[in-house]
This record gives C-alpha cells, sequence and structure tokens, in this order.
C-alpha cells in the first residue's frame, strides 16, 4: 500500500471541506466520502425505544462546596476572635467594677489553700482570710489612665492612700515620653487593708491587668514556733543543770556550749519568724498605672502576637508540608510513573484490539 | 423541569435531546467500528445508559455533545473487545470454533465499497466513521481518539488510500 504523504494529507482534508477535486483521483475519493456519507443507516427502533426509556434524573439537592463560603469565615473569624481575645481585657468594666468587687470580696470565704497562686484578669480576687491564719499577698494591678496629668495625679494619689492605710511607698518610677508615660509602683500595704487599697486603687483608672498571689504562712509560723518552744525548753532545762551544783568542770563546759548552740538556733527562728510575720503583716502591692495610649500599643502588641502565633503556626504547616513532601515525592513518582506505564499499556492494548482483522462472515 | 441552578444550566442540553439528537450518530459510529449490526445495537445502548450516569459530569463547554458521546462509546466498544479477547482465549483453549462474524451492512454503500470497508481494520473503521461518517473535524475526532491532530490526519489519509486501492483492485479483478 502507497504510504500518504503531508499532500495527501491536505488533499483529503480539503475534499472533507467540501474542495472540488482536481484529479480523477480526487474525484475517486470525493465519490467515497459522499457515498459514505449519503449511506447514513438508521439505529434500529428497538435501540431507540430503549435510548427513550433513560430519564433524566433528577438533580438532587445538595449544598456542594457552597457551606464552605460559610463555615471557613465564621472559623476564622472565631480563631481571630481567639487569638486576639486571649489574655486580659477589663478596660471595659473600669472604675465602676472596683467598689462592687470589694463588695463581693467581703462577702467570699477565706481562701483554705496552703499556696494558692492566683493570676486572672477577670474581676476577681481572693478575699483576705477573717480566720487567724498568716497569708502572704502579693497584688499587682494595672491601670489606664487617660493622659499623662492624669497620670501624674494617679500616681500621687496611690502614693497618698498607701500612706492613708499605714503603708509605704518602696519604690517609685514615673516615665513620660512625648504623649504616653508609665508609672511602676511598689507599695507596702497592712495586710488587713489590702481589700481597702484594692478598691480604692481601681478608682484611679481603668484596669487592665491584676493578678493576686496568696501564699498561706501559718504552716511555717506553727513550725517555727514549735521549734522555738522546743529551744526555749531545751535551754531551760540546761540553765537549771547549770544551776545546780556538782557538775565537773567539763560537764559544765559541755552544757554550756550546749546552751549557746541553742541560743544562736533560737535567735535564728526567731529572726525568721519576726520575717514571716512582717511579711505576712504587709501586702506587697505593684501598681502599673498607664496612658490610654501605652496602653493601646500593648494592645497592638497583642495583634503583633497574633500575628506571630499565624506565622508560627504556618512555618510549622510549612515545615510539616515540607517533611511530607519529602516523603511522598519519591512515592509521588513512582505512582506517576506507574501511571503512564498503565496509560501506555492500556493504549497499546486498544491499539491491538482495534488492529485485529475483522472475521470472515460465512458465505 | 425545575429552574436552572447555575449559570451554565441555562445553555445546557437535555439529556433526552442530546440522546434524541445524537442517536443515530452514535450508532454509526459503533456500526463502523464494530462492523457487527447486533453488536452496535447493544452497544449503542450501553453507551446511553454509561451516558446517562455520567451526564451531571458533562460539560457543554468543553466538547460537542456527539464528541462526549463518541469517547463513551469509544471506552464501551473496547471495554467489549477485551472482554471479547478473554472470552476468544479461553474458547481457544478449549478448542471451540470462533463465532462468524455478521454481514456488514450499511445502508445506501454499494457492495465494492462495502466489501473494501469490511477489509479495514477497527482502527481504520473508526476513524474512518468519525472524520467521514460523523463529518467531525481534525480536533474533535482526535480527541476521541487519544491521539494527536496530527495522527489523526494521517490515519484517515492511510485509511482512505487503503480503501482507495481496495477499490481499484476490485474494479480490475
Amino acid at each position: 500500500m502507497r504510504s500518504p504523504d503531508a499532500t495527501d494529507v491536505e488533499r483529503i482534508e480539503g475534499l472533507l471541506r467540501g474542495m472540488p477535486p482536481e484529479t480523477e483521483r480526487d474525484a475517486q475519493l470525493e465519490r467515497m466520502i459522499r457515498e459514505l456519507r449519503t449511506a447514513s443507516p438508521q439505529a434500529p427502533r428497538e435501540v431507540r425505544e430503549r435510548v427513550r426509556t433513560l430519564r433524566e434524573p433528577e438533580r438532587q439537592r445538595s449544598l456542594g462546596w457552597r457551606p464552605v463560603l460559610v463555615v471557613v469565615p465564621v472559623a476564622l473569624a472565631f480563631a481571630g476572635a481567639a487569638l486576639l481575645g486571649r489574655g486580659d481585657d477589663n478596660s471595659d468594666q473600669g472604675v465602676a467594677f472596683s467598689r462592687e468587687r470589694a463588695a463581693a470580696l467581703e462577702a467570699q470565704p477565706a481562701p483554705q489553700a496552703k499556696d494558692a497562686e492566683d493570676a486572672f484578669a477577670g474581676p476577681l480576687a481572693p478575699t483576705i482570710s477573717e480566720t487567724a491564719r498568716a497569708q502572704e499577698w502579693d497584688v499587682s494591678l494595672a491601670l489606664a489612665v487617660r493622659d499623662n496629668r492624669n497620670l501624674s495625679d494617679a500616681s500621687a494619689e496611690a502614693i497618698r492612700t498607701t500612706r492613708s492605710l499605714g503603708g509605704f511607698v518602696v519604690s517609685s518610677n514615673v516615665a513620660t515620653q512625648g504623649r504616653t508615660g508609665r508609672a511602676d509602683l511598689v507599695l507596702r500595704i497592712p495586710q488587713r487593708r489590702v481589700q481597702d487599697a484594692i478598691a480604692q486603687f481601681s478608682e484611679l483608672g481603668a484596669i487592665t491587668g491584676q493578678q493576686v498571689t496568696v501564699q498561706d504562712r501559718q504552716a511555717d509560723l506553727d513550725r517555727l514556733a514549735k521549734r522555738i518552744d522546743t529551744l526555749r525548753i531545751q535551754v531551760a532545762e540546761i540553765d537549771a543543770q547549770l544551776a545546780q551544783g556538782g557538775l565537773s568542770k567539763v560537764d559544765r563546759l559541755r552544757l554550756e556550749l550546749r546552751r549557746q548552740r541553742l541560743q544562736g538556733e533560737l535567735k535564728q527562728l526567731t529572726r525568721e519568724r519576726t520575717g514571716i510575720a512582717n511579711e505576712v503583716a504587709l501586702s506587697e502591692f505593684s501598681l502599673t498605672l498607664e496612658t490610654r495610649r501605652a496602653a493601646a500599643a500593648a494592645g497592638d502588641s497583642r495583634i503583633d502576637g497574633a500575628v506571630g502565633d499565624a506565622v508560627e503556626v504556618l512555618s510549622v504547616a510549612a515545615a510539616a508540608g515540607l517533611f511530607l513532601l519529602i516523603v511522598l515525592a519519591p512515592l509521588a513518582v513512582i505512582a506517576a510513573l506507574l501511571f503512564l506505564v498503565r496509560r501506555s499499556l492500556r493504549r497499546r492494548e486498544e491499539e491491538r484490539l482495534l488492529e485485529q482483522p475483522r472475521p470472515t462472515p460465512s458465505s | 423541569m425545575g429552574r436552572p441552578r447555575r449559570r451554565s444550566d441555562v445553555n445546557r442540553p437535555t439529556f433526552a435531546g442530546v440522546a434524541e439528537d445524537c442517536l443515530d450518530e452514535v450508532y454509526r459510529y459503533l456500526l463502523m467500528l464494530t462492523a457487527n449490526p447486533s453488536l452496535a445495537d447493544d452497544l449503542t445502548g450501553a453507551t446511553f445508559e454509561k451516558a446517562l450516569k455520567q451526564w451531571r459530569r458533562y460539560d457543554p463547554r468543553r466538547a460537542a455533545p456527539i464528541t462526549w458521546l463518541c469517547s463513551i462509546a469509544r471506552t464501551t466498544a473496547l471495554d467489549h473487545f477485551r472482554a471479547d479477547a478473554r472470552r476468544r482465549r479461553r474458547e481457544e483453549r478449549f478448542a471451540l470454533e470462533q463465532p462468524e462474524a455478521e454481514e456488514l451492512h450499511l445502508a445506501g454503500l454499494s457492495p465494492e465499497l462495502e466489501a473494501a470497508v469490511g477489509e479495514l481494520t477497527a482502527a481504520e473503521r473508526e476513524v474512518l466513521a468519525l472524520r467521514v461518517v460523523l463529518d467531525l473535524d481534525a480536533e474533535s475526532a482526535a480527541r476521541v481518539l487519544g491521539v494527536s491532530r496530527t495522527a489523526c490526519s494521517m490515519r484517515l489519509a492511510r485509511t482512505l488510500t487503503k480503501l482507495e486501492e481496495r477499490m481499484a483492485a476490485d474494479a480490475l479483478a
């Protein structure tokens, strides 16, 4: 059989498009094409009926991908709110909160935990124990004030309040820069006046954060008292022995040395007990006052933190993705090769099937 | 018929309409491909059943209905050929005779042309069916065949040349 060349292909394409034949051979081809096209067998009636019975199914109402448009933004909004809302935010409660809380604090029962550390942002603080238990209180309070003038007034007021409550100022640091400012005050307030202090300081500005740490020191004091009592008894016993006569010089010296050691230990424990008692008697109060602009900057840093968290999450996801890529890439290459090989084999098989000669009909 | 739900639904034909329009063409294609009228009947029905199942995936913007249906018809026919080849291998193992082919009957063809067409392979009859009988353009036919446009045109030219030579040989005889 003669192999067709590019000219034959173009010629045949032209004839198919309806171009007139130029040669006798073209005319022959054109006749063949026309004959093939005019021979138009119709599908038998049975086939037509069979196809007509096929009904297009009613499209089921499915939501498809559309819910994603709602669910994803809502989920993102929740995630964003969770990130941004993390940490404290009591600024809207402001001054009004303080008095109510002070009243609530007084109504609450005393904390019974041995060591209780309560770091919180909400309007809640443990009450001062009405029992005789010794507790060490550390209170941190952060307040936002309107401007530097208010900052200065509030700082002065805080110092005045501290003195009026019978406390004193350990340190005071007030710094302003431009329209922002910050004051850090470390105060000692008698423990019995802590609630009053919280109430009065809260009126100086809007609360932006607070932390109250309560540590029960009663066990320490009890232990020290017991030990001190024991030591005193031992000293008294030694004194009684020394007061009696008939002791050898060596025995007397031994008792005196022992008494000396016991006295030293007694003094140290007494000092320790006094220190604890002082700690318990005076609560440490860290008061931070900031202008709103500075507080807002802190809020911005919270947004920065959220962005940082998001970047961190993305970087972790990227690392995980890279890991998966490294692990899965060879498998993907193998899968792609298998797919190509399979497709090639399938094509070859199809060609073989279609190249088979038609069985000769019996005559 | 409900209100169209998507913009693409507006111009989307119905399955019944497409089946009515393309039934004869699909039948002709399968008749040429299989060279077996009763087999073409069965495969035509099977093709439309398969098409109905896949109808929701059909995108009118990507291919004309006849191109899409011919692709399904081709897959259906190839599946049949595969199954048939397996069956024949089994039968050969048990020394059974091959079933004889039915007469190729294309209405309106001269006996010479019909005989010449009958001597072609299925692949050659297929390209003849797509390009000449159904008058698909080279691109659509190539898409159905899964080959390039050039390969499709070359296959058609080779087939027509072969057909022409057979006709000439018959005329001389």
